[in-house]
């Protein structure tokens, strides 16, 4: 079968494979040659406590997000709800606020003597308000910022649930609320375990918020050990980490397996149904607001609070347009690369159904369990060994984000591809175009729509990405992620809020393009 | 009498997918402006067929040769862009990101498009609607600008898959005429695939009758209904029947009587054979002593078909006139029609 795989698909994808599967390679035999001491330190008891305080801030981010999640998708999708869009599109924007700058709020914000303790304090006779950091402070950081993950995958399947089950479920004498727990939250499972999967890795990779917020999960324990020296200790450890992802992986799919009965097809022109929310109307509308309020505007109205201070004090006194360029470059860099190999690799899985095709389909699929942390410590390693002129170079950074960004540049570009008629590309040749010059004047632009989501994710991920920039960009390379990572960490409150605005600027132009995108989707 | 030139040869061709032999041995051969049914149910090789010597398919054996140049064998293929053919498909396959105008010169080389556009939009009565995209286009519409576009790289043959089969009953007609006219007066070689017979024997100089993979007879439309070379052409051709005869000095007897032969000596006295009987070949007379009973009556508006009841118990279809006062239960009796001849098979 092979032999009918163009060569342009076939060598970028066997290139992506072995930059995917190296970095893991080299960490597992780090751990292996690691000598008898490093082993008894791995045995302790502190070991054990991170993977416990790691799972236990994945479950509680998990419950907490379904919490906020689950009914502001019903309420978005299925109801008369007032200010549906705007809703929509403000839970879905706290993405654009990176994890350690939503630590950096939150620590300034609600510290026992922080801003929110100064506010009530002219109020109420108070010393001071409950210490947050550590767990509470990173489960209640990431909920807030992660939820819509959740949020989007829930909203996408309700909004293709076929109307029809709901209609015949009405004749036959279920009212509003009967339909929802009968009809539609059945319907959601396998959405909703895919939303928690995506939000646990997300959570179980996080190293800005954690690390800021002082809470010794894996990443943070990783980058201690990486920092001191301790480079078998830190490859064990992302192992480790490699290992518990991989299993929720597998626990996600095998739960859902049993889900596949559920058929989800194409709903058209056929209107929605929409149930009527009546007296509950004030009280939803609340919920949303509340929502807004804590996962948005609290954290964007205290780092105005911060910029407006800094430039009173005179600690902001110009933009350093360096980080910005840099994040930009960067970015810019990483969408390219990881545009030009995700394309033949789609083909790859889609078009030319092979043995080694099903192969290089599960190995990228790896990329999506190995989080940031670990494939920025493995190419660190790579590097060192290799030395000039690859170690500490852009190409390593750009490496790195390509095997962080595939799998969600993946998704769009690979269902888009599904969508179009393989007919077409035969048409071409019958109309006497060679095969590639088929695929690029006919699949290409019909793939287009799918090729700008996938991009504006990339980008957008890209310019939040925080470890592995820290691990991999080269000297005197900052970016925006860096400076307000390490301003942050040096208490420089004030200088931090300007890089953090401009990230999230930039990053809601861009999470705008895709939300725009995602909703033309044509056929 | 002028020879006419060969467009499209294939030799012993075959292709199998893992266990399932799709083409089996098939040859064929066309001639210019000629245009071949290939008729057959779904899954018995034809889309394959098409598919090997359009390119898009590699054939495991044999031989294709395009305007006497060997075009697929076991050491040449020549890929599909390069064998000046053209292609409509079931589906139409038209780009959906491009006008009727940019689909229908999408493959055009030469230097004159107005000229060609224009011709073409006439040809397929597509003026008018340069500028809409295939999704505001209707079936039959769509069905068009895919004909003008093969139309318009002047391939030497059109291979057609299944042309008719997604538009509705009342577009087909007015749709199969059109292609007719268009093939004719553009006097290009065209195979077309379908399971329709009335299709086949309507737009095609000769029809191909094709079962699990193989040709069963080449020929054109009359000779098949009227000369099938087996059972299942018989079948494939027509609404077709069989009652059982013995053969005797040239004609068959069964237990309609005595019926005539087409091929009287094609079997010796004695033998037990299937005669095969089409609905027109029997004339039905009310009788109070018939020995047949009629059991039902389908009325299609064209036509009444009635199911008759045998002596021996079998049903048999005949078509009576429009304007009849047959009703279930009346005691008839078939005749053979003066002219018919039968068409006789081994069990």
């Amino acid at each position: 079968m092979i032999k009918n795989t163009p060569y342009w698909v076939l060598i970028p994808s066997s290139i992506l494979t072995t930059i995917i599967i190296a970095p893991l390679l080299y960490l597992i035999l780090k751990s292996i040659t690691a000598n008898s001491d490093i082993w008894e330190w791995i045995f302790r008891w502190q070991t054990l406590l991170i993977i416990v305080r790691s799972l236990a801030l994945v479950a509680t981010v998990s419950v907490i997000s379904l919490i906020i999640a689950l009914p502001l998708s019903i309420l978005t999708t299925k109801t008369d709800l007032p200010f549906k869009s705007i809703f929509t599109i403000s839970h879905a924007l706290p993405l654009v606020i990176p994890s350690y700058v939503g630590a950096y709020l939150f620590m300034t914000a609600f510290s026992p003597k922080g801003l929110f303790y100064k506010f009530i304090s002219n109020y109420f006779e108070i010393n001071s308000i409950p210490n947050l950091y550590g767990f509470w402070g990173a489960a209640i950081v990431l909920s807030l910022l992660n939820f819509p993950y959740l949020f989007l995958t829930l909203r996408a399947t309700l909004i293709r649930i076929d109307p029809e089950i709901e209609e015949s479920a009405k004749l036959l004498g279920l009212n509003d609320f009967s339909i929802i727990y009968k009809i539609i939250l059945p319907q959601l499972k396998p959405a909703i375990f895919s939303g928690i999967l995506i939000i646990s890795l997300y959570t179980l990779s996080d190293f800005g918020a954690v690390s800021l917020l002082r809470f010794k999960t894996f990443t943070w324990a990783i980058f201690l050990e990486y920092e001191t020296g301790g480079s078998h200790s830190a490859a064990i450890l992302s192992v480790g980490l490699f290992i518990i992802a991989m299993k929720l992986i597998i626990l996600e799919a095998l739960v859902n397996k049993n889900f596949r009965y559920h058929s989800i097809k194409s709903v058209g022109q056929k209107k929605p149904l929409i149930l009527k929310l009546n007296k509950f109307k004030i009280p939803c509308i609340f919920l949303c607001l509340i929502v807004f309020t804590f996962s948005l505007l609290v954290p964007i109205s205290v780092l105005s609070f911060w910029l407006v201070r800094g430039i009173y004090h005179g600690e902001i006194v110009s933009i350093d347009y360096l980080p910005i360029f840099n994040s930009i470059y960067i970015s810019m860099l990483t969408t390219i690369t990881v545009i030009l190999f995700a394309i033949p690799l789609s083909f790859l899985t889609i078009r030319y159904k092979s043995i080694l095709g099903k192969i290089l389909e599960r190995l990228s699929f790896i990329g999506f369990a190995l989080p940031t942390i670990s494939v920025s410590l493995g190419l660190v390693y790579i590097g060192a060994r290799i030395g000039s002129p690859i170690y500490q170079s852009t190409l390593m950074l750009i490496i790195g984000c390509l095997i962080l960004c595939l799998p969600v540049a993946l998704g769009p570009i690979k269902s888009r591809l599904l969508q179009i008629n393989p007919n077409l590309e035969d048409a071409g040749k019958t109309l006497g175009f060679s095969n590639i010059i088929s695929t690029f004047r006919i699949t290409l632009p019909i793939l287009r729509p799918g090729l700008v989501m996938s991009s504006s994710l990339v980008f957008f991920v890209t310019m939040k990405e925080l470890p592995a920039v820290l691990f991999l960009s080269p000297l005197n390379f900052p970016t925006l992620s860096t400076r307000i990572w390490s301003y942050t960490s040096e208490a420089f409150f004030a200088k931090a809020a300007v890089p953090s605005l401009i990230l999230i600027f930039c990053s809601s132009i861009i999470f705008a393009i895709f939300l725009y995108k995602s909703k033309l989707d044509f056929s | 009498m002028i020879k006419k030139q060969t467009v499209i040869s294939c030799k012993n061709l075959s292709k199998s997918f893992s266990s399932t032999l799709a083409v089996n041995n098939v040859s064929l051969e066309l001639f210019e402006g000629e245009t071949l049914g290939v008729l057959g149910s779904s899954g018995c090789g034809k889309t394959t067929l098409l598919r090997l010597i359009a390119g898009l398919e590699t054939p495991d054996k044999g031989e294709i040769q395009i305007s006497n140049s060997i075009v697929q064998n076991s050491e040449i293929h020549i890929p599909t862009h390069k064998r000046n053919l053209g292609m409509v498909f079931q589906d139409y396959a038209l780009f959906p990101h491009m006008t009727v105008k940019q689909n229908i010169l999408f493959g055009h080389q030469t230097e004159n498009k107005t000229t060609t556009l224009k011709h073409l939009l006439e040809l397929t009565r597509l003026n008018g609607l340069a500028d809409r995209f295939p999704n505001e286009l209707s079936g039959g519409q769509q069905q068009r600008v895919a004909l003008a576009r093969t139309l318009a790289t002047t391939p030497e043959l059109i291979l057609m898959d299944e042309p008719l089969s997604n538009l509705d009953a009342s577009l087909r007609k007015d749709v199969r005429n059109e292609i007719n006219e268009i093939l004719v007066s553009s006097k290009t070689a065209c195979i077309f695939v379908t399971h329709d017979k009335e299709e086949a024997f309507t737009i095609s100089d000769r029809v191909a009758v094709m079962d699990q993979g193989k040709i069963e007879q080449l020929d054109p439309p009359d000779k098949i209904y009227f000369w099938p070379e087996s059972k299942k052409v018989a079948i494939l051709g027509g609404t077709c029947e069989f009652i059982p005869g013995v053969i005797e000095q040239k004609i068959v007897k069964t237990i309609l009587g005595d019926l005539p032969l087409r091929k009287p000596n094609e079997f010796e006295n004695g033998t037990e054979v299937s005669v095969a009987t089409r609905p027109t070949d029997f004339e039905i007379t009310v009788s109070p002593n018939g020995r047949c009973i009629v059991v039902d009556k389908k009325f299609t508006g064209d036509e009444n078909m009635f199911s008759i009841q045998l002596p021996t118990g079998e049903h048999l279809q005949c078509k009576h006139k429009i304007h009849t006062s047959l009703f279930s239960g009346l005691k008839v009796n078939l005749t053979a029609n003066p002219h018919t001849k039968f068409n006789t098979f081994l069990p």
